[in-house]
């Protein structure tokens, strides 16, 4: 069945100029044709061919909006940089919009840089040095390649390590869930527990073991050094920690379960390249089975960085932050602070979370009548990794009350709105709180505007608390909040959106005082 | 990968193939033609020259130190004759070494030395372009020429306190020993051993009268210069293997001092052990790529060393110890990717040889000398390229070239 394009008067012109060229140029293979695939021609072997492979070039049914396809053998895949898995040759030629007017020149540039691709394969050189520079790519297409055997599948790592500890590292391991996981952590804690925390369900109780070590920045790492087997493996690691047998001394130095995870990573930069090893079919006179396998970090540094600027987060994670009021403003500003690395955090609210706040809430149904601090510590606890959140499910009046002198914050986060919370702080700050910079957020009724005050070093937040007098901006009649049939109970409306600027604003104050940046300028000072 | 019929050596392996095509001096005259055209003619070398001389000159005003004080001399590729154009518009690096001695000299600070060298550079910025400062030696630029030059300031140490003639400032251990005198002269020693089936070429030396300065050594380079010619052939090979390689890599590709020190013991052992049995040039380049892995040594510790055949307790293969062995692996794949390519080049028919073989081995330098020797005009696939043309497309820029996955997110 004829596929339909989106735009059939460009692929018309493409296929009669085809056409024109003549079949000592090109092909047109209908067969091939079908599903999202409107055109495909194969050229000749004298035009262009890749290790004898033919070169086809396809028009999805959306050319020229996405540019013509490419397509080789897909035995080349790993043999030639840029081939992927079913044969598509990624020529990194973009769509522009002149192509809907010329499609045929659109055609005319991707076989431009198929000229250009062929001519580099011909440098191993060039070869090497792609298939090093994405080589985590490459090393997915490896993976998705490589076949386990009838008896064991493919076990995937997630990686819970402290890239800055030593370069080699020896690791528990535990299978997850349904055994398609394994968790390799370098936590002081078992990897049983890690995994609980994290909310994932371990699977079997065997304990395996990861070796993570560093590979050198300067190795490379292609197709043509990949170790295939268990020896390589051994030869490579015992090279870099000039140990030798590094990996058979490991491996045999304990006596691994049958079904036990057991595997090696190795880190080089930011990329992880990991293989499992499958019990050997004859112990002790053949070697284990190497089975490449993808590696994800679940690393804090990972997870919050990308191990950009580690630095950065090292002292955010030393911050110590309290934040008072864990309602529409504070249950965002205190995941936007945990997301940012804000090491740990103390959440302070009595209440519990009612239903008609999923409409402005971190928190949604599956909470409803829950304690609100103790469920949004929990929460950013499980999906940040490493965040330390305390609950109090107390008034901050009362938290204040019950403070010890000696406890240090580095900030304290006032987002309950609340005038009394307010005069409290002022009036404690520099006995209680020990000069803790403090950073007050409030919204005016329907979230109209939102005010974050920084009061730090010799700051003093005014005993009159002027918020409404010599902050706040609009005027509001009567009758602005709805009335419901409860003691104060009314509401102003407003949604997530407008809580969630306001909590953005607070966020970056409250991180910038962290950072040791909290000066504005002199215009945004309130006048005393 | 060796069958049991093949002889078991590469050398063996292709000089049977080569033997059967007879294609072994138009190897040679390939080999030779090109890798001529790949060093800094002669106009450039007298211009290169011109301009060391002359910034001797005006160091020795600027530091206000006798003439006689500062000598220069170059080290390096130039002065074993072995340069080759780096790829690509990139130019030739020249290195020198400004010797500088009398009173001034005889308790120096490294650091100080240093900065004051780099402050005498000043001044002639016009021509030389503002000098940086690298670990041991400042490059001045030369804008404009097709060179530029690493000079590295050296003191002359008499006790031999640090091991040899010379020292320099090393940011690490303030001074560091050097002699790239012996080494060169050690290198151009057995450059000049010949094997009995070559004619020796004689040579002339310029003789300059102001003996404190060495003239850019300038002898002609003959065809029978086999170390050279391979030392040469394995840079070129090298230069174009890690062209495309990011930084980290290229950082680790095999450093030019370690395979000029392997090929020359390599290549001294050849002439000692079998100089009868050699038969063509090619023969004993191939033998000496062989060969050359052998004098890798390994201490008791694991330690890779290639020592500084005239100064031993330097290893020009530290680093290859503090890296993981990332060095010592890169340099076996470099090698058996030399082999490779050289196997796959010289078991072709000259004539119908293929160009990414010749490109493997040589670059782009390479397929052009031998499609001028071949007088074959065209490049690339000519039904290719007329079928782009024919789309109206502008075909790209090659020197502006995107390589494939470039700045796109193919594979992303």
């Amino acid at each position: 069945m004829p596929v339909q394009s989106l735009f059939p008067a460009a692929v018309d012109e493409v296929t009669a100029w085809f056409a024109a060229q003549g079949t000592s140029v090109a092909t047109r293979v209908p067969e091939r044709e079908g599903g999202d695939r409107c055109r495909v021609w194969r050229l000749e072997p004298g035009v262009a061919s890749l290790a004898d492979s033919c070169v086809s070039v396809v028009l999805n049914a959306d050319f020229p909006a996405t540019a013509a396809r490419l397509e080789v053998s897909k035995k080349l895949c790993l043999r030639f940089p840029h081939v992927e898995a079913d044969g598509h040759l990624c020529h990194g030629v973009q769509p522009a919009p002149e192509d809907f007017d010329a499609p045929v020149e659109a055609v005319g540039r991707v076989l431009d840089r198929l000229d250009e691709f062929l001519v580099l394969c011909q440098n191993l050189g060039w070869m090497e040095a792609e298939f090093h520079r994405e080589r985590r790519d490459y090393w997915s297409r490896h993976v998705a390649l490589g076949k386990a055997s009838r008896r064991r599948h493919r076990v995937d790592l997630l990686l819970d390590i402290d890239v800055n500890a030593r370069p080699e590292q020896e690791l528990d391991a535990v299978l997850l869930g349904q055994g398609f996981k394994a968790l390799a952590t370098s936590a002081a804690a078992e990897p049983e527990k890690v995994a609980a925390h994290r909310g994932w369900t371990v699977g079997t109780l065997v304990r395996g073991g990861c070796l993570v070590v560093r590979l050198p920045d300067a190795e490379r790492w292609t197709p043509s050094t990949w170790p295939r087997t268990f020896c390589e493996l051994d030869e490579l690691l015992s090279g870099i920690t000039s140990v030798q047998g590094r990996l058979s001394n490991w491996y045999g130095s304990r006596r691994w379960p049958n079904k036990a995870p057991v595997m090696v990573a190795l880190l080089q930069g930011t990329a992880v390249f990991g293989f499992q090893l499958l019990p050997a079919s004859l112990p002790k006179l053949t070697s284990p089975t190497l089975l490449p396998i993808e590696v994800s970090r679940v690393d804090r540094q990972w997870c919050l960085s990308r191990d950009h600027r580690a630095d950065a987060l090292m002292t955010l994670s030393s911050k110590r932050v309290v934040v008072l009021g864990c309602g529409s403003l504070g249950s965002q500003v205190i995941q936007l602070l945990a997301r940012a690395g804000v090491g740990s955090l103390e959440v302070v609210d009595p209440q519990t979370f009612e239903t008609e706040n999923v409409s402005r809430h971190l928190l949604g149904l599956t909470s409803a009548g829950a304690g609100k601090a103790a469920t949004v510590c929990a929460r950013v606890e499980r999906d940040v990794p490493g965040a330390k959140l305390t609950p109090a499910g107390v008034s901050a009046a009362h938290w204040l009350a019950k403070l010890r002198r000696d406890e240090k914050f580095d900030l304290v986060v006032d987002c309950t709105g609340e005038r009394s919370v307010r005069l409290a702080l002022s009036r404690v700050r520099a006995t209680l709180l020990n000069d803790a910079p403090v950073v007050m957020a409030w919204m005016e009724p329907g979230c109209s505007a939102a005010h974050v005050v920084v009061v730090n070093g010799l700051d003093v937040w005014p005993s009159c608390d002027p918020a409404e007098t010599s902050v706040n901006v609009a005027v509001w009649p009567d009758g602005v909040e709805v009335e419901v049939a409860g003691c104060g109970a009314g509401f102003h409306p407003y949604g997530m959106a407008d809580a969630s600027r306001a909590a953005g604003l607070a966020s970056e104050r409250a991180l910038a005082v962290l950072a040791g940046n909290s000066d504005l300028a002199p215009g945004n000072r309130l006048p005393c | 990968m060796i069958s049991g019929q093949q002889p078991n050596k590469l050398s063996e392996r292709l000089l049977k193939s080569l033997g059967l095509t007879r294609d072994g001096a138009r190897w040679e005259q390939l080999i030779v033609s090109l890798l001529k055209r790949l060093e800094l003619d002669s106009a450039a070398r007298a211009d290169a020259e011109r301009e060391y001389l002359r910034l001797a000159d005006d160091l020795a005003t600027k530091l206000d130190l006798p003439r006689h004080d500062v000598d220069v001399f170059p080290q390096g590729s130039m002065r074993t004759q072995t340069t080759i154009r780096p790829r690509g518009t990139a130019n030739f690096d020249i290195d020198i070494v400004v010797q500088l001695s009398g009173p001034k000299y005889q308790h120096p600070d490294a650091e100080k030395m240093f900065e004051e060298f780099g402050r005498a550079l000043e001044g002639r910025e016009h021509v030389t372009g503002r000098p940086t400062p690298r670990r041991r030696c400042w490059t001045l630029q030369y804008p404009g020429k097709p060179f530029y030059f690493d000079v590295t300031p050296a003191i002359q140490d008499n006790l031999r306190a640090y091991g040899a003639a010379l020292r320099v400032r090393d940011p690490d251990t303030q001074w560091s020993p050097s002699n790239p005198k012996e080494f060169a002269d050690w290198f151009c020693e057995r450059a000049e051993l010949r094997f009995p089936f070559i004619q020796t070429v004689a040579f002339s030396s310029v003789v300059e009268a102001r003996k404190s300065i060495d003239p850019l050594p300038a002898e002609p380079v003959g065809i029978d210069d086999i170390l050279r010619r391979t030392v040469q052939l394995m840079k070129l090979h090298r230069d174009n293997f890690y062209h495309y390689a990011d930084e980290r890599l290229k950082e680790a590709a095999p450093i030019s001092v370690i395979l000029v020190t392997l090929a020359t013991h390599a290549y001294e052992n050849l002439h000692r052990t079998r100089r009868a049995s050699m038969g063509t040039a090619i023969e004993v380049v191939l033998a000496i790529v062989e060969e050359m892995p052998k004098y890798i040594r390994q201490d008791a510790a694991g330690q890779s060393w290639v020592p500084n055949p005239e100064l031993p307790t330097e290893n020009f293969a530290d680093r290859w110890n503090s890296d993981g062995g990332a060095r010592a692996r890169e340099f076996k794949r470099w090698h058996s990717q030399l082999e490779v390519h050289l196997e796959a080049l010289l078991t072709d028919e000259y004539s119908s040889s293929t160009e990414d073989k010749l490109r493997g081995v040589f670059g782009q330098a390479g397929v052009d000398a031998w499609r001028d020797s071949l007088q074959i005009a065209d490049s690339g696939n000519p039904l290719l390229k007329s079928l782009v043309v024919a789309t109206g497309a502008q075909p790209r820029n090659p020197l502006m070239a995107t390589p494939v996955g470039r700045k796109t997110n193919t594979l992303a």
